[in-house]
């Protein structure tokens, strides 16, 4: 490549990319905190009280038959993007891409009409939700 | 073509940027009013009464729950000419009462952390 041709894609990597033209974004997104007490729960033994004494408040709380689902989500993941655009005339052409975030990992504990434990789930909490308890927004 | 060295220097000077964004939602949580509530005593009406319109109620059969939640967000962001960081964390208040059918409160659960978000920059802050 000649000294010409280098410096002239040199000119026109700065000028696109100081104009805003080509970005790459990285972004690390970080919310709520994982419960370490997990452990201290038993099915059949630990009742609602002493579930949110070692987790806390949940997510999400809703009615199943004759109990209830309680969830606890968190999540520290990164993801990252390009974006490109090139303003010709009237014509704006761009593309975009970021990969995805996977969502709010989570627990997930089902409680009998008295308040009992009577199973427990981890995993992605839009996947180990009850079906049709799955679209909250802190979920997605 | 050359690009002078001044030029160069004043690109490299110009382009890089940097922000930091606070954001928050709903009022934060009494940690001395939510201890003053009691479950067997208190009812749905002192939990109104001591923190106002709940966020959000639940009907649990007869039975019901409400819960409060403030929720802070702060990012933080990087933009080297081409390239950009970001990093956001999420905190939150939030707690929650169950009431039985007489709407007297039965249990109670609280996490105040929305005050521990902070503002982090991805790669730096790792």
């Amino acid at each position: 490549m000649s000294a010409g041709t280098r410096n002239a894609l040199l000119a026109l990597f700065l000028a696109a990319s100081t104009s805003g033209c080509i970005t790459g974004t990285w972004t690390e997104w970080r919310t709520l905190a994982e419960p370490a007490d997990l452990e201290l729960l038993t099915v059949g033994e630990s009742d609602l009280t002493r579930c949110l004494e070692v987790l806390g408040a949940p997510l999400r709380v809703s009615e199943l038959g004759d109990g209830a689902v309680l969830a606890w989500g968190w999540a520290q993941e990164g993801s990252w993007g390009l974006s490109a655009s090139v303003p010709v005339g009237d014509l704006d052409p761009s593309f975009s891409y970021q990969s995805s975030i996977r969502g709010l990992a989570g627990v997930v504990l089902f409680f009998d009409a008295d308040w009992m434990l009577t199973r427990v789930r981890l995993g992605r909490l839009a996947e180990v939700l009850p079906p049709g308890q799955e679209r909250a927004q802190a979920v997605d | 073509m050359r690009i002078p060295t001044l030029t160069l220097l004043l690109l490299l000077l110009a382009g890089p940027g940097c922000f930091l964004n606070k954001s928050q939602r709903h009022s934060p949580l009494s940690a001395w009013a939510i201890a003053a509530l009691e479950p067997g005593v208190s009812t749905a009406r002192d939990v109104v009464e001591a923190l106002g319109a709940p966020n959000e109620v639940v009907q649990l059969g007869r039975r019901s729950a409400y819960r409060y939640d403030h929720s802070v967000e702060k990012q933080e962001g990087l933009f080297l000419l081409v390239i950009a960081l970001r990093g956001i964390d999420a905190q939150e208040d939030r707690a929650w009462f169950f009431f039985d059918e007489q709407d007297v409160l039965t249990h109670a659960g609280a996490t105040l952390s929305a005050n521990t978000a902070e503002y982090r920059m991805p790669i730096l802050d790792n």
